[in-house]
């Protein structure tokens, strides 16, 4: 065991600082050390995307990132994507969608999709496929998932037209109707 | 773009079901709130990892652990020998019959002997993963390498390894005399098959292989147990029946089941393969080694080595049909493995391969075979998948032999009401008539597929679907909402099904439930989530549940207006007498304030039946003849699922299962080497289908009501797993004139049977 | 052991039965009028103009070398286990085949017409039912 190393990170908005061996991986740290538990273990090397973390806005796998790279970083995870009580988009039409089943691997296409919609707010299904085939989903065969997604950005694409094209990074937060179905979806067992 | 069509036959004036209410565990999931098992922290807990064999088949000679034991922040290592003696011992498990005791916990810990790479030899505990991980690595095993088999076939011959010396065949309650791997021989037969192919015009005989594969849940199983000084076992595991892993730690640990309590965590996935137990009761053993909690999950590779898989199989499949296109006669021989110790599923596969047709005259033989894999265990639909891609392809070569369309011959030979399978049983009303009519009227058949190397194929799959017993308990609210305890783990969204099904008892809405799944101390039995049953078992009890319910308010309303029950009249959940009316919203309110006494519920229900579940799926592929690679260009599904309570997640199903038939035909095995190791254990070797890899999937869902239920429901999990493989390699034969008896149709594989074809007519 | 009247076996051949004789044990001790009334049941049956109103056996193919190859056996019984245990005094051996003890054999279930039970040997039975030894299906 070698000594504990000092990180300074943002995490989700909020500064953030930790102790971490150098081996330990970022999914790691977030899960154990922080206890943002949103993000899921699936295999540990990188292939099934269910670990899936914004690092400076762009997706990665957290659990073959090193806590320590995340140094200065700005992170973003699955605990961060609703906005002061409103469900993001996207989550709001994974649920109406159904677009989940067992829900192991939603957290990771959740921000995976957010990456995607950030950077191409109208992509084709190509490009929604190509982007998602990141993240593995044993449940649902996709269907649903790449529609909540088509859903979600036409949402976003509305909401963003309705607050007169001004830029901004939640937008979802900030759009009435997805307020409302945030309220529907809540009261889970 | 959405393309659900709905053939109904069923009762249409439902209030809740057929609506798609958002689920009610769906806030949590969507954002990072849920408990799954691995997200659980308790004070003082220490990490299990386990060590494995890294040989196919060995004898253990001796286990070492003192170095181990001797650093600093390790608390324990358990093997084999600390389970108590369990020899000979079996225990009556639900479905599954008698378990050998001792078989199940040599797989979780080898006794002896390793007999697949991955088996489970020792564990340890220690402060933390990495320190758990470094002692691991410092337990010293000596093992004498024995000869390996992973072949079914190979398994079965007289001169191959022996993984149980003392294994023989039993036919039929009758042991044989020599020391095999065959652990089973069963037989169906039915009418006389040799006077049966004398009537047939046409008889096609071919045989087919099938590698294993895996359930590929994403979530890992992982386990955190913990072993109280009252000696109470508490465990809080990723299962798909708590009752059922209760059973079985209780019985590998010789503890009374009221001494453990299993609390089911949210379940990532399971597919089957979340009902055996692996970590559950090693993790007990050392946490009450340490007298700490102890939390095990498994990595990628543990899965893949360590559980599953669905077994491996060859098969052959005869069908005789005459000349006007009646199926006369069937014979069918299915050699399924079933991993290191006995008892697969090829009694399930030999049930189904003519499930799907009545066959006057059939006679089918099964064998069940021991070889060097782990376990097998159920994967969706366990065995008729490999049945399915057979037989379907027999018929679909009868059927172009005698030039009648492939969807007309399965029409002209399809399974109805009155049917008599191969295994004995007789149809009820079933569902595969309207299936097969759905597809011949579906857009996707009626849409022309140009272009080379393309190719459309059909084909139908079955399940039985099955009842058992299923209790739930609930109580009123002053606000009218209910608050719902079911014993049945949500694998993918029944807290809702069930819950809408309570509602639409209770004249209620769904959003007016709080469903949630109980541990085993704080409900009643429920056998497992699985065999497609919750929906219909667990929704039965919620029915009966809602009635009791009802019945209460009933009284409850009686006092109110200080008349009989009787005289109270109750519909669409408004009780009334005399003028009065409330709902069951408004009357629940007055109970508070009358300080009547509260309304408390329960039912339990153990329905004997299977529901039967048939399915029929439409491929149209591309075939790259350079490469091999198949893509799939579009999808789709129609299944009868008796009463759709919940549409989407009925389309879910069939999507999800869909795509696991995809992979399980184009991509994925357990690719073996010559020492039997699994050379893929990972999910990028092991290539699942990716977003990438498939269409959307087009689903019909037919509505035959089951008789059997009052809403009509059939279930509708594990069918949609059985078509896609056979549907699969007919559209690669009508592109490419290739027969693929074989899976998975890799590209490797497939452009070496196109290179074949083409040696062979150039 | 003989027979008497009330216990005599009135079983029944399917098809498969090479000699008729052989389906019905007990036909050396049994009274003329008994056999006499068999055989007339027998033909009926036979003749396909009745079903005999009792529950019906299926044997296992694997099991039907104990019968003389007969599939389908008619006997009297209100359980799994009575059925059994008449269709064991015709097939001396048939319930060890079938059996461990008291339970089925492991494995396997009891499936009563179209109904795969869990009550095992403790199944009912209604005067048309059908019985068959199935392997146990669970489910993924």
């Amino acid at each position: 065991m070698s000594k504990k190393l000092h990180v300074t990170t943002t995490v989700n908005g909020e500064a953030v600082e930790f102790l971490c061996e150098p081996r330990q991986s970022l999914l790691e740290v977030l899960r154990e050390t922080l206890r943002l538990t949103g993000a899921k273990e699936g295999c540990n090397n990188g292939n099934c995307g269910a670990c899936t973390v914004l690092m400076d806005g762009v997706p990665v796998n957290s659990c073959i990132v090193l806590a320590v790279e995340s140094e200065g970083a700005k992170l973003e995870t699955v605990e961060g994507l609703a906005d002061h009580g409103h469900l993001h988009p996207l989550q709001s039409c994974f649920l109406e969608g159904a677009a989940l089943q067992c829900g192991i691997c939603t957290p990771g296409f959740l921000v995976t999709a957010k990456a995607l919609l950030d950077r191409n707010p109208d992509p084709s299904e190509h490009e929604i496929r190509f982007q998602l085939a990141n993240n593995l989903c044993r449940c649902t065969g996709y269907d649903k998932i790449v529609r909540a997604v088509q859903a979600a950005a036409a949402e976003l694409r509305t909401a963003k037209g309705r607050a007169g094209g001004s830029a901004g990074g939640s937008a979802g937060g900030s759009a009435g109707g997805s307020g409302g179905t945030g309220g529907q979806a809540g009261g889970g067992g | 773009m959405s393309s659900t069509e709905e053939v109904f036959l069923g009762k249409r004036d439902y209030q809740v079901l057929g609506q798609r209410p958002v689920r009610h565990d769906g806030a949590d999931k969507v954002t990072g709130k849920a408990i799954y098992t691995a997200d659980v922290q308790l004070p003082n807990l220490a990490v299990g990892k386990i060590v494995r064999s890294p040989h196919a088949h060995a004898v253990i000679k001796s286990i070492d652990a003192s170095e181990a034991l001797a650093m600093p922040g390790v608390f324990a290592v358990v093997t084999h020998d600390d389970f108590p003696d369990l020899n000979e011992k079996f225990a009556v498990m639900g479905e599954a019959g008698q378990v050998n005791l001792s078989h199940l916990a040599a797989n979780c810990l080898a006794k002896g002997k390793a007999l697949y790479r991955g088996q489970a030899i020792a564990a340890v505990a220690a402060a933390n993963g990495h320190l758990a991980e470094e002692a691991a690595a410092k337990i010293k095993i000596e093992y004498e390498v024995l000869p390996s088999v992973t072949w079914v076939l190979d398994a079965m011959r007289d001169d191959a390894p022996l993984l149980h010396p003392d294994l023989r065949t039993d036919a039929m309650g009758k042991k044989g005399d020599k020391p095999t791997n065959v652990g089973v021989h069963l037989q169906f037969a039915k009418g006389d098959i040799v006077a049966g192919f004398a009537q047939a015009d046409v008889v096609v005989e071919r045989e087919f292989r099938l590698a294993s594969v895996h359930q590929g849940y994403i979530e890992p199983h992982a386990c955190v147990a913990l072993w109280n000084e009252d000696q109470r076992l508490k465990l809080w595991t990723s299962t798909q029946g708590s009752f059922n892993c209760r059973q079985q730690v209780a019985e590998l640990l010789q503890i009374p089941v009221s001494q453990c309590l299993v609390v089911p965590c949210e379940i990532g996935g399971g597919f089957g393969g979340k009902i055996a137990v692996y970590l559950e009761p090693v993790a007990a053993l050392l946490s009450r080694k340490c007298g700490r909690p102890v939390k095990m999950t498994m990595q990628r590779n543990e899965v893949f080595e360590g559980t599953g898989p669905t077994p491996g199989a060859f098969i052959r499949c005869k069908l005789g049909a005459t000349r006007d296109g009646k199926l006369v006669a069937g014979e069918a021989w299915l050699a399924y493995d079933s991993g290191a110790f006995p008892g697969g599923v090829v009694g399930p596969g030999a049930m189904c391969i003519f499930s799907c047709y009545d066959v006057p005259h059939a006679k089918v033989d099964g064998f069940d075979v021991c070889d060097n894999k782990p376990k097998t265990q159920a994967y969706r639909a366990p065995g008729s998948t490999h049945a399915a891609f057979a037989v379907e392809q027999v018929v679909d070569e009868i059927a172009r032999q005698l030039a009648i369309d492939p969807i007309e011959f399965r029409l002209m030979n399809a399974a109805k009401e009155g049917v008599r399978r191969v295994d004995g049983p007789v149809y009820p009303r079933v569902g595969l008539v309207e299936c097969l009519e759905a597809a011949r009227r579906s857009d996707h058949w009626n849409s022309p597929l140009e272009g080379p190397n393309r190719g459309r194929g059909i084909a139908a799959g079955f399940w039985f679907n099955i009842g058992g017993a299923s209790s739930c308990s609930a109580s009123v609210n002053d606000d009218g909402s209910v608050n719902l305890i079911e014993g049945s783990t949500d694998i993918g969204g029944t807290r809702t099904s069930v819950a809408m099904q309570l509602a639409e008892t209770l004249g209620i809405g769904a959003e007016d439930i709080h469903p949630q799944v109980g541990d085993t101390d704080s409900v009643g039995y429920t056998f497992l989530t699985g065999g497609s049953r919750v929906t219909f078992a667990t929704g039965l009890a919620a029915y009966k549940l809602g009635l009791d319910l009802s019945e209460q308010m009933r009284d409850r309303a009686a006092k109110l207006w200080e008349c009989s029950p009787a005289d109270v009249e109750v519909s669409g959940g408004t009780y009334r007498h005399n003028g009065h009316a409330l709902h069951f919203k408004q009357l629940a309110g007055k109970i508070g304030e009358r300080n009547l006494s509260p309304v408390v519920g329960r039912a339990s229900v153990a329905p004997e039946c299977s529901t039967n579940a048939f399915g029929v799926h439409i491929a149209d592929v591309e075939v790259d003849p350079e490469t091999g690679k198949v893509t799939v260009l579009r999808y789709t599904a129609i299944q009868d699922a008796g009463k759709a309570v919940h549409p989407s997640y009925v389309e879910g199903q069939m999507q999800g299962g869909a795509v696991q038939g995809i992979g399980w035909a184009l991509n994925e095995e357990y690719f073996f080497d010559t020492h039997d190791r699994m050379r893929n254990a990972s999910f990028l070797d092991y290539r699942m289908p990716t977003c990438l890899d498939v269409p959307m999937i087009e689903t019909i869902i037919v509505e035959v009501p089951n008789p059997l239920h009052p809403y009509g429901v059939r279930g509708v999990g594990e069918t949609p797993i059985c078509p896609p493989p056979a549907a699969l390699a007919l559209a690669v034969h009508a592109a490419t004139g290739v027969r693929m008896r074989c899976l998975p149709m890799s590209p490797p594989k497939l452009w070496r049977a196109l290179a074949d074809a083409r040696m062979a007519s150039p | 052991m003989a027979y008497r009247l009330t216990a005599f076996p009135r079983v029944v051949a399917k098809r498969g039965a090479k000699d008729w004789k052989s389906v019905v044990p007990g036909f050396q001790q049994a009274t003329r009028h008994e056999v006499a009334k068999s055989v007339w049941r027998l033909g009926l049956v036979r003749s396909r103009k009745i079903r005999w109103p009792m529950p019906r056996v299926f044997i296992p193919p694997l099991v039907r070398e104990l019968t003389g190859g007969v599939a389908e056996i008619d006997v009297e019984g209100g359980t799994v286990a009575e059925v059994l245990d008449a269709v064991e005094r015709l097939y001396p051996g048939v319930r060890d085949r079938l059996c461990r003890g008291d339970a089925l054999i492991p494995g396997f279930q009891v499936s009563v017409d179209d109904t795969l039970t869990k009550s095992g040997l403790r199944a009912k039975l209604g005067p048309r039912s059908e019985v068959h030894f199935l392997p146990a299906i669970g489910g993924g």
